[in-house]
């Protein structure tokens, strides 16, 4: 069940501080755990996932607390720009059905958005 | 390496500079994770592979997902049980050595597994080692404030199987100390759910079991705070203050911090309910103060929780908020558990207080949501009065008159004081005079908030 191996990191362009081995762990470690989380728990396409995951670092550089946890402040990131996509991907299709030039289906899931209990 | 999260974390900005525009590596494609995924199944249908041997990669963990997914969208569309199937998986995952784990995928997978796997059969321990039982209930314990009716529903049939199963088992003393573990978390459960009778009972065998095995004050401690939640929740609060500093002594000395803050929440929100604001934040704020990486997101959520719940009695709603901010960053909101639905109450409240009851109701409509998820029935009937008066507010009656007809028969459930059972008499007369009497609604929630 395994395949055969790429390099995690494109390699031609050497990071100005960070030895590869470091950004290997970086892709193993924190990259590829929270591109899992979006692609199979929001069902987003890997290459979506590896979007959101990289808009969560840009954010990371600015938001993160440093005493903070950070895996769960990674989570709850990529799970709020993971619903975030989601919505506007099924606005996309409301209009696309509307103007009648797209697949429709639509499923809004937002954190208390209100309905009936 | 073996590099700390944070020391990864401090890496963010190299690891942006090198991958700016760059194809990176995202793992297995969707089709070959599938195609992969189905592979594996057959092999480990066959007994072909042992997890001992396994050697986890970023493209074998691609395959656990997608296998997961597999047998779940199998057994949703074909209704058929897969239940051996599903513990065979189980299993073979749980044998599976993942190192590094930072953000618990195993923990996550083996959670969904069983969540599939109790779906439609039992799960069967006879045949079960000792080491794949600690881990089960292990498990367990970790999805009792998610999904209580079904970590019930499993922890009860493990101790049944348990305790009927005649076979030499494990090390001296160890089917005991199963034993203790599965009805201490049928206990927690029922607990949750708002079956006390049940729930002290279950404590009383888990105590029974943890005195048969050989070094018992562990699992004893941890029966006495499962009573102590009890009593908390029967409105005790003079009982629970009296034990609460011994127990979280014994906790010191046994060494679990963990149950040591739990102890300590306990004790604040025992002095909240009894009006001494003060003391419960000053109870709170070591707790508070330990660092977030030494105990779960949901046990620091739920301290945040009570302190902006604290704040919020305490005529500070702005505080309140921003606690409660913080506390669902905390959360993964994409998973059902008390902590959040508590969490949407609490929000709820606020906004009621500050005239906002669209929104509010909105926050009591989620709570309940995640209530009737994780059937707690008790919690459910108290959110929807609230939700009641928030309706009564927005000039919505019939609404009001619903809600109010669903959870009557819980509440009636419940051991009420003769108050609380004067108040319900009322409020189902004027209910059934279609003018919902404001006053007995109000009066019955004030009685439901101190037992909830």
């Amino acid at each position: 069940v395994s395949a055969s191996k790429r390099p995690a990191v494109a390699s031609d362009r050497p990071a100005p501080s960070v030895p590869p081995e470091v950004l290997e762990e970086f892709h193993r470690r924190l990259f590829m755990p929270l591109v899992r989380r979006a692609s199979f728990k929001h069902g987003l396409s890997k290459e979506d996932a590896r979007d959101i995951v990289q808009e969560t670092f840009v954010l990371a550089l600015s938001k993160l607390d440093p005493n903070g946890n950070p895996q769960s402040w990674f989570i709850g990131v990529v799970d709020r720009l993971a619903m975030g996509f989601q919505r506007k991907r099924a606005r996309r299709a409301l209009l696309a059905a509307r103007w009648g030039y797209g697949p429709t289906g639509i499923e809004e899931t937002e954190l208390w958005s209100g309905g009936d209990s | 390496l073996n590099l700390s999260v944070r020391a990864l974390v401090a890496a963010i900005p190299g690891w942006l500079a090198v991958t700016g525009g760059r194809d990176l590596n995202v793992g297995l494609s969707e089709e070959e994770a599938r195609r992969r995924a189905a592979v594996l199944r057959g092999l480990l249908r066959e007994g072909k592979v042992n997890p001992v041997e396994v050697v986890i990669d970023e493209e074998l963990k691609d395959v656990f997902y997608a296998l997961l997914e597999l047998i779940t969208a199998e057994e949703r569309q074909s209704g058929t049980p897969l239940r051996e199937e599903v513990h065979a998986i189980y299993q073979f995952l749980d044998g599976v050595e993942w190192p590094n784990d930072d953000f618990s995928e195993k923990r996550v997978l083996l959670q969904r597994l069983l969540r599939v796997g109790a779906t439609n059969a039992s799960w069967d321990c006879t045949e079960a080692s000792p080491d794949a039982l600690w881990n089960l209930a292990r498990s367990l314990s970790e999805q009792v404030d998610s999904a209580p009716s079904l970590v019930l529903r499993v922890a009860c049939e493990m101790y049944t199987g348990l305790s009927e199963g005649g076979r030499l088992f494990g090390q001296p003393g160890e089917r005991d100390r199963l034993l203790g573990e599965f009805a201490l978390l049928v206990g927690g459960c029922s607990r949750q759910l708002g079956r006390r009778a049940d729930a002290s009972a279950w404590l009383d065998s888990a105590e029974r079991s943890f005195r048969r095995s050989p070094e018992p004050r562990p699992g004893l401690a941890r029966v006495a705070y499962g009573r102590l939640g009890l009593q908390y929740e029967m409105g005790l609060y003079r009982d629970v203050l009296s034990v609460v500093d011994s127990l979280s002594l014994t906790f010191g000395e046994l060494g679990m911090p963990v149950e040591v803050a739990k102890c300590r929440l306990v004790k604040a929100m025992a002095l909240k309910q009894r009006g001494d604001l003060e003391n419960a934040l000053d109870t709170l704020r070591p707790v508070l103060e330990t660092p977030p990486a030494e105990m779960s997101p949901n046990l620091h959520a739920r301290l945040i929780c009570e302190e902006g719940d604290i704040f919020q009695l305490d005529s500070r709603p702005d505080l309140a908020l921003k606690r409660y901010s913080e506390a669902l960053s905390l959360l993964d909101r994409a998973e059902v558990s008390l902590t959040r639905a508590d969490l949407a109450m609490f929000v709820g409240g606020v906004l009621s207080g500050n005239g906002q009851h669209e929104a509010s109701l909105r926050c009591y409509s989620a709570s309940a949501r995640d209530h009737e998820t994780m059937g707690t029935t008790a919690r459910l009937a108290y959110v929807r009065l609230l939700a009641a008066d928030e309706l009564i507010q927005l000039g919505r009656p019939r609404e009001a008159e619903r809600e109010i007809l669903q959870a009557l028969p819980t509440i009636e459930e419940q051991k009420m004081v003769p108050e609380g059972l004067l108040a319900i008499v009322l409020l189902r007369e004027s209910v059934k005079r279609c003018q919902v009497d404001a006053n007995a609604l109000r009066e019955l929630r004030e009685h439901l908030r101190k037992q909830n």
